[in-house]
């Protein structure tokens, strides 16, 4: 047990980091939802088309393999490209590689999400804001925005949690999140099971921190008068 | 996804598969004859995958039922205050971590190596069925508890006015019905479960996801291995689906009468 109490700081600087992981990656999954969702509700084809083969193919494909074809495709194409350019070879490093595959992966899912959400705000709000003459874009963010959100935060909700937990995959890859440190520190110092139940722990703690925050914005997100 | 499987769309998606296939062959010089080349493993990789994913379905199946009608009754409150624990635990933490714990953690203790069990948790093979069924009876048990729970309030008294005991009104009326309800979602749970059985491949097993990062390893390439195997998960899930519409057909049929 004193082992795990010398290992303590780095082991929770390596959890903070994976929760910032965690955190940008649902800021970038969050943009590309939105930007798929909007492909998928617009009237042209080719939106529609491109946002279906995005999810499609992503929610077919296990987030291990995808992490891996992303974490180490990604380099070796941006090398092939700044070869081609003239410019110097630029590495990316282990951490924006993973948000960017967590990231990629999980637009995917939210924009399901997205989409589900937009479609149950009643189509009667959306033309009494038009008969108001409001402009389309405060009609999205005056009204069609509230309501999306509260349709869309438990799925949201659901998804950083998955989201959260498939950030242990990155560690795997050799980034010293909690997971690969747990890891070699564990086999290091002889005692795997300790240090894996201590990162057991910790992403419960998550779970639970994670649960507790959307519940708060449920709350706060809820239709008003139906507060409980 | 809506997709109608008929014979043109498969040999469309097909034909776009081997113009993409050419493209980047041609364009960036990947090696398709390494992977035409080591077909028969990644036949054994696959059989390994489907295995994996229908024994750990199949034995979190059985492990669900029974917790998930000790949490919709509620009747022993301990008792279902720890299976809650236990849902909560599995569901609450990475697969990859518990897999870790069992293999590496459970694996590595001086009394497990003496004991009888070890035997089994030497072999990775029944150390990822373990995790894999422990992690599925947990989101399948929290699917059935959320079945059981909405409704069947009226199936339950119409078999207990018939004269059925507690336990045959649990086992042959409230748990087929809720097992119709649960389908879709099974149907999810189905094809997440083929997701997480690439995590075996990070510990030497060697099913699609191990293939592939043994193909990329040993030819010494980035793309031509993970691309294959992502076509074969592709290919898995959509079976899966398929698979799932026909439960829900034969399990729904009398509805549509």
């Amino acid at each position: 047990m004193n082992i795990v109490l010398e290992y303590l700081p780095i082991l929770l600087k390596a959890s903070l980091l994976t929760v910032s992981l965690a955190v940008c990656s649902l800021f970038l999954a969050t943009l590309l939802g939105a930007l798929g969702a909007k492909g998928k509700l617009s009237k042209e084809k080719y939106g529609r088309e491109y946002a279906n083969a995005y999810t499609a193919i992503i929610r077919g494909i296990p987030d291990l393999v995808l992490i891996l074809l992303i974490y180490f495709g990604f380099q070796k194409m941006l090398n092939v490209v700044t070869e081609g350019l003239g410019l110097g070879i630029y590495s990316i490093s282990p951490f924006w590689a993973g948000v960017l595959a967590i990231g990629f992966i999980y637009g995917a899912y939210l924009t399901e999400t997205f989409r589900g959400a937009y479609n149950s705000v009643p189509q009667g709000q959306k033309e009494a804001a038009m008969s108001l003459g409001l402009s389309s874009y405060r009609r999205f963010i005056k009204v069609v925005l509230p309501q999306l959100i509260r349709h869309a935060l438990p799925g949201y909700g659901n998804v950083f949690q998955v989201l959260i937990k498939s950030t242990a995959v990155v560690g795997v890859l050799g980034l010293n999140d909690l997971v690969g440190l747990a890891k070699d520190a564990g086999q290091s110092v002889r005692m795997p099971f300790t240090f894996n139940a201590f990162t057991l722990f910790m992403y419960l703690i998550f779970y639970f921190f994670a649960s507790w925050v959307f519940r708060l914005l449920e709350r706060r997100y809820a239709e008003k008068g139906h507060r409980s | 996804m809506k997709v109608q499987l008929t014979r043109s769309w498969f040999f469309n998606r097909v034909f776009q598969l081997v113009i993409l296939g050419l493209f980047a062959k041609f364009l960036f010089g990947l090696k398709w004859h390494l992977i035409f080349q080591e077909m028969p493993s990644l036949a054994e990789a696959v059989w390994l995958t489907i295995q994996l994913t229908i024994i750990s379905l199949a034995i979190g199946f059985i492990i669900a039922w029974p917790l998930a009608l000790l949490r919709a009754k509620r009747k022993k409150e301990w008792l279902a205050k720890i299976a809650d624990a236990y849902v909560a635990v599995f569901r609450g933490t990475p697969l990859l971590v518990q897999i870790f714990l069992i293999y590496f953690g459970l694996g590595g203790q001086q009394w497990m190596q003496e004991s009888f069990l070890w035997p089994i948790f030497r072999d990775p093979y029944w150390c990822v069925i373990i995790g894999f069924s422990l992690n599925s009876a947990a989101y399948a048990c929290e699917i059935f508890r959320g079945a059981l729970m909405n409704g069947g309030a009226g199936e339950r008294e119409a078999a207990q006015s018939l004269g059925l005991s507690e336990f045959k009104t649990d086992w042959l009326v409230w748990v087929p019905a809720s097992w119709r309800r649960a389908l879709p979602q099974y149907g999810n749970e189905m094809i997440f479960m083929m997701h997480s059985t690439a995590i075996a491949g990070l510990i030497t097993m060697t099913e699609v996801f191990g293939w592939a990062k043994d193909i990329n390893g040993k030819f010494y390439v980035t793309y031509e291995g993970l691309i294959a195997a992502s076509i074969v998960y592709i290919v898995l899930t959509t079976t899966i689906i398929q698979i799932s519409k026909l439960m829900e057909k034969h399990y729904l049929s009398y509805m549509k009468r």
